[in-house]
């Protein structure tokens, strides 16, 4: 909650008005002398009434063409206004895409690892426009308030009963609010959850539509599928329904009110206490303070609403809850390519960090019911063991211009060293050292600038050939790439493409087999040639043929340090090292022959095979 | 489900509609009532007959009362509707979705059918909803407005000339307008498609020190979507403007009307207050036309999309004959195999140069589809990858196929298990045609560990038990061993329930796949299909693994390996070259006849 404040970055309403000060206050004057006509345009109305019963009929024609002049000033500014709005929206919905993109490009793998990513997406997509919404309503909501509040002290000034009947009014509304605020926040959070959770399963569903199939996991999926939807078409009619509810409920306690009050004006018109235009006046300003009364309501539920949907946007912002990776500020400009690992420890987190957004979205006092229950419930949970550690103490060198191979069994901790080393996440403890500088004190271009990592599943775009491997260098040329393509062994099967270069490839390369998949990413790595290049099992859906003619390319590689991770034999044969990576440690490293009559364990890795 | 038509959407809440209908009806002749007591009140204050006026008082607000709890019952009955609908919507193209051909999905991307399922059906259902609830203040206002159209013809008279005019001008201005609302659409779509590609791509932007030029690339897409949003928007306010001057003039006519009607003639001047009052409600009605009228617009260009997401002309589905076999036995033949691979892709999902589609879209006759499916069209190229295919599998028989990729490995297991079809000759499971079988025959007799699979987010045992929901415990640790995956897994604290997080980020490459393994192993079907499943395993699980696979006695085992190691053992070794079988044979029989899939081998083991 603390830091919550501290960071200055958050999404505020009143943020997002500070940063357009100049259109906000124009569309603020405009609403307002909209506002000030409408209350002339009713003060005319009243008149022309009264002209009516009057049988006045050439001052009710003057005062039509009055009315007809003033509406027509009011378009033209509602006109103006909506220029204004048009203004605000492209400022305000930029400013707070772009800083969700910002964000997301930044988040530390840590939190992406906990979280589901469909659900994060929904909250991304729906929330710019959900902010400006309300940063509109805000606007046009308060001014509005403000100005009939002006009327209706007015009208209350001029009238005692009037104005007690306002106090009680505004009264009730506020006790009203407090009893139903907690509703109001449940009922928005429980709508957009449901929502996050459905798009999310969505976006699985339509991920997985190759392995439901393979698999024929159809109906279990559909069944849950169907669940979300009807707890979310549940809980979104439920948050609209309440809505209506307490709007009704609302009316019918203001006019009972309202009647009382008229009741009451023609009680004392009738003993003479009031003159009849007294009484008219009550009578043709009771709507007005209803409608007020209405507004304040309103006001306050949006309020509500602002509130809760700021906290669910800001969640995304906050470096408490989805923490960002952070950098130094030293840069290297001249890079040798040595590497040091220092005692380095590191293993998953549980950060519950689900568990830890959802309470965050509850009021203290509904989480302090909940820790109780909690503790009561977990007693045991309390004395968890120990996190399962991947890496334990690992100490590495690795020289300058050097080619090392990091082997080990699946999941003993060879893809977490490669993302450490792109700082992707941080070691518990232990330090990194780049050039014999600790990766604390270096900034973003002095790591990532320098290495480049080659994913065993890389991620191909929806997007052209081209644009995919043009990634990695936004500069190249066609040569370069293809000089790149021709190193990753691509060129073949560019020919083959229809459109060579320029066909597109599908969302994730859906279109491609593994190996071509793995091939674009050689590609993109080739055309960056950074001092640091890890392939983290980057070959392994080659067939031997391209493999080989892949391999040559990397071995290739001069005056850069190489790091390749790899199961297949002939992948690591030619490395200088090979370190062979077992229970979070370094087990034995050298050739690989000296290996295999070195560890016991890396010969039975090895010799099953044969 | 067919073809989506609103139609269709309104059949399915006639009756409810109906019932709207008659408390809109209730509602007006409250409301009309109420409003007349309340004048009837003035009058009587007037007139000093303090009584009247208190009875009509209380009755005018009892009325009212009645109409605020009718207006939530006419609410709670549209919402009612909208969840209706929404369920049925969402859960009809959710089964559509699952229906498509792999292909369809393959050619576009996640955000454009997550629009087309869950975006496109909730912007359809709130303007309907609005819709709805504004037909009773439409009909209120029509009752009150013909109300004073007999109270005076001349007053009527102006007002009907006003709504032609109006009616005529949003007319014309609408067609543009829908033009605007569907580029907008597809700027909408791109935004969300990147920035699902963004976040599942967060891992490979930090790898390669990315995130400046992913940026500009959203930037680009950012600004047509605000180009559009813009440009959509002005549009709107700049014909909301027209109509709302026409209307104002209206409003402002009404006293001098009257003025001059009560002059000239001897107009009543109660009803000359009524109408003076009650004016507003002919003044919105325009308005409310209006809206009502880009509201079905805009239901229009979001049902014009779920209506091509519909139609299996522009999102092909998948079909099945209708001979059901409970278990088959596992004989696989190919006769005479002809098969094309289509390069086509949608261009729902691309980011399109605003300037470019505005301007097309705006001067010429032509519609953003017309622009979209010529261009869809020419994507669409074919490209052989067999001409004449022939070869048989035995029941029971293990068989590898195996080639340099783009050989077409991957094709003949596409036709196997029916996520293509070949443009001609048969493909045969226990000798009949493929296309014969129900789906219910292929899908639950064939099941296939495809090379890159889907782990969803959830528990070790969320994921088994998709496969198979009734799994016994046992069942579930059986089939973790098979796959070799059960000393992880009981290494874990949580064991079975540890979550393994989206795709199953938690987990290494290796120990993906040997979850895929382990649930191929739960399904235990007929035919099994090892796609390059063991790629990331370590030779100890390879090796384990390959002996569970061993252990599928009876079934029909078919793998795809380019590690040739993985598949001396198995029975029968196909050999693929350019989408041809040069050769076949066990493995030591390979070897000795066949000089390059020697090499092949040997490439292996330098």
């Amino acid at each position: 909650m603390e830091s919550a404040k501290k960071q200055n970055n958050l999404l505020t309403i009143f943020g997002a008005i500070r940063q357009n000060k100049l259109i906000s206050s124009l569309y603020i004057i405009l609403s307002i002398l909209q506002s000030v006509i409408t209350f002339f345009v009713l003060i005319l109305t009243a008149k022309a009434v009264e002209f009516l019963t009057l049988e006045n009929f050439d001052s009710l024609i003057k005062c039509g063409i009055l009315l007809l002049i003033i509406f027509l000033i009011n378009s033209i500014i509602g006109y103006v206004k909506n220029l204004f709005f048009v203004r605000l929206k492209l400022r305000t919905l930029n400013m707070i895409e772009n800083k969700f993109i910002d964000r997301i490009l930044k988040i530390s793998n840590d939190v992406y690892n906990s979280l589901n990513l469909g659900a994060l997406t929904a909250r991304i997509n729906v929330a710019p426009s959900q902010l400006f919404n309300y940063l509109i309503m805000f606007l046009d909501t308060s001014t509005n308030v403000i100005m009939q509040l002006c009327a209706v002290i007015y009208i209350a000034s001029s009238n005692i009963i009037l104005a007690g009947l306002v106090v009680l009014a505004l009264i009730l509304i506020f006790v009203f609010k407090i009893i139903i605020q907690k509703n109001d926040r449940k009922n928005s959070n429980d709508s957009q959850n449901s929502y996050e959770e459905l798009q999310g399963k969505t976006i699985e569903f339509i991920k997985g539509n190759k392995d439901i199939k393979c698999l024929s996991m159809n109906d279990t999926l559909n069944a849950e599928m169907d669940n979300l939807l009807k707890v979310y078409c549940k809980k979104n009619f439920k948050y609209e329904v309440w809505f209506y509810f307490i709007e009704a409920i609302n009316s019918i306690v203001l006019s009972i009110l309202s009647c009382a009050m008229l009741y009451v004006g023609i009680i004392l018109y009738e003993n003479l206490f009031i003159t009849y235009f007294a009484l008219i006046f009550i009578i043709n300003s009771y709507e007005r303070i209803s409608r007020f009364v209405n507004k304040v309501l309103a006001f306050l539920r949006l309020i509500t609403q602002i509130n809760v949907n700021k906290k669910r946007i800001n969640q995304v912002l906050r470096d408490d809850l989805m923490p960002i990776d952070t950098f130094g500020d030293k840069d290297l400009v001249e890079l040798n390519g040595k590497i040091e690992f220092r005692n380095v420890k590191y293993f998953y987190e549980d950060t519950k960090l689900n568990q830890r957004l959802n309470d965050d979205l509850k009021t203290k006092r509904e989480l302090k019911k909940l820790t109780k229950k909690h503790n009561k419930d977990n007693k045991e949970d309390n004395n968890l063991e120990e996190p399962k550690l991947i890496l334990n103490d690992f100490n590495l060198t690795i020289n300058p211009g050097e080619k090392v191979a990091l082997v080990g069994k699946s999941g003993c901790g060879k893809s977490t060293l490669v993302g450490l080393l792109t700082k992707a996440m941080a070691p518990k403890s232990g330090e990194i050292l780049l050039d014999g500088v600790p990766y604390n004190e270096l900034s973003e271009d002095a790591i990532r600038g320098n290495i480049t990592v080659v994913n065993q599943f890389p991620y191909i775009y929806f997007s052209t050939l081209r644009d995919n491997i043009k990634i990695a260098k936004p500069s190249a040329n066609d040569e370069e790439i293809l000089q790149a393509c021709d190193k990753a062994y691509l060129t073949d099967f560019i020919k083959e493409l229809p459109y060579g270069l320029d066909t597109i490839l599908g969302e994730n390369g859906v279109k491609l087999s593994g190996g071509q998949k793995q091939r674009v990413a050689i590609a993109r790595a080739f055309l960056r040639e950074t001092k640091i290049m890890v392939f983290d099992e980057s070959t392994s859906s080659l067939d031997n043929f391209v493999q080989q003619k892949v391999q040559n390319s990397i071995d290739a590689i001069e005056g850069r340090t190489v790091i390749i991770v790899a199961h297949r034999l002939s992948t690591i044969m030619n490395c200088d090292r090979i370190i062979f990576i077992d229970n979070g440690k370094v087990e034995a490293e050298g050739k690989f022959d000296e290996l295999m009559s070195k560890s016991k364990k890396f010969a039975e890795l090895y010799t099953l095979r044969r | 489900m067919n073809t989506f038509t609103i139609k269709d959407l309104i059949k399915f809440i006639k009756w409810d509609i109906v019932t709207l209908m008659i408390i809109f009806g209730l509602l007006s002749a409250i409301n009309v009532v109420q409003i007349d007591f309340f004048s009837k009140m003035i009058a009587s204050t007037t007139e000093s007959t303090m009584d009247n006026a208190k009875k009509f008082l209380i009755l005018s607000f009892s009325f009212f009362m009645f109409g605020t709890i009718m207006y939530f019952i006419n609410n709670l009955i549209i919402q009612f509707i909208s969840k209706k609908l929404k369920y049925r919507l969402i859960k009809q193209l959710l089964n559509y979705s699952t229906r498509l051909k792999s292909s369809t999905i393959e050619s576009t991307t996640s955000g454009v059918i997550l629009w087309n399922i869950i975006f496109n059906p909730n912007s359809v259902l709130l303007a309907l909803t609005e819709i709805l609830s504004n037909i009773g203040q439409i009909i209120i206002s029509l009752v009150l407005t013909i109300y004073m159209f007999i109270l005076n013809y001349i007053f009527g008279l102006v007002m009907l000339v006003f709504f032609i005019i109006n009616i005529t001008y949003v007319f014309i201005t609408i067609k543009k307008s829908i033009k605007m609302g569907m580029i907008l659409r597809q700027t909408s779509k791109a935004y969300t498609s990147q920035n699902i590609e963004i976040i599942n791509s967060h891992n490979d932007i930090k790898s390669l020190h990315t995130a400046s030029s992913i940026h500009n690339n959203m930037d680009s897409i950012i600004s047509n979507y605000d180009k559009s949003r813009t440009q959509n928007d002005l549009y709107r306010f700049k014909t909301n403007f027209g109509s709302d001057v026409m209307m104002r003039i209206f409003a402002g006519l009404i006293p001098i009307i009257l003025g001059i009607v009560c002059q000239q003639y001897a107009f009543s001047i109660v009803s000359a207050i009524f109408i003076l009052n009650n004016a507003q409600y002919a003044e919105n009605l325009g308005a409310q036309m209006n809206y009502i009228y880009r509201l079905s617009c805009d239901i229009k260009i979001y049902a014009d999309d779920i209506k091509k997401f519909t139609s299996p002309d522009s999102y092909p589905i998948e079909s099945f004959g209708n001979v059901n076999i409970l278990a088959l036995k596992g004989d696989i033949e190919f006769k005479n195999v002809a098969f094309s691979y289509k390069y086509k892709y949608y261009n729902d999902a691309i980011n399109y140069d605003f300037d470019k589609l505005y301007k097309e879209s705006m001067s010429k006759k032509q519609t953003y589809y017309d622009i979209i499916k010529n261009d869809e069209d020419s994507s669409n190229i074919t490209k052989q990858v067999f001409s004449n295919l022939n070869f048989k599998i035995n029941a029971g028989q293990k068989i590898a196929f195996v080639g340099q990729s783009g050989s077409g490995k991957s094709t003949i297991l596409n036709l196997i298990a029916k996520f293509d079809e070949c443009q001609s000759g048969q493909v045969l499971l226990d000798g009949i045609n493929i296309n014969d079988l129900t789906q219910d025959t292929i899908r639950n007799n064939i099941c296939m560990v495809s090379q890159n699979t889907y782990i969803f987010n959830g528990t070790i045992r969320y994921n088994l038990q998709l496969v198979k929901p009734n799994a016994s415990e046992e069942e579930l640790w059986s089939a973790c061993k098979k796959a070799y995956f059960d000393e992880f897994v009981s290494g874990l604290d949580k064991g079975l329930d540890t979550n393994i997080g989206e795709n199953g980020i938690k987990l290494s490459g290796g120990q993906k796949q040997r979850l895929a393994i382990a649930r191929a192993f739960l399904r235990d079907s007929q035919i099994v299909i090892f796609d390059e499943s063991t790629s990331a395993l370590d030779n100890e699980a390879q090796a384990h693994i390959q002996k569970s696979i061993d252990n599928f006695v009876g079934r029909t085992v078919i793998i795809v390996a380019h590690r040739l190691s993985t598949i001396i053992n198995v029975d029968k070794i196909y050999y693929l070259q350019e989408g041809v079988i040069t050769n076949s044979g066990t493995f030591d029989e390979l070897m000795k006849q066949d000089n390059s899939f020697k090499e092949l081998f040997l490439a292996e083991n330098i």
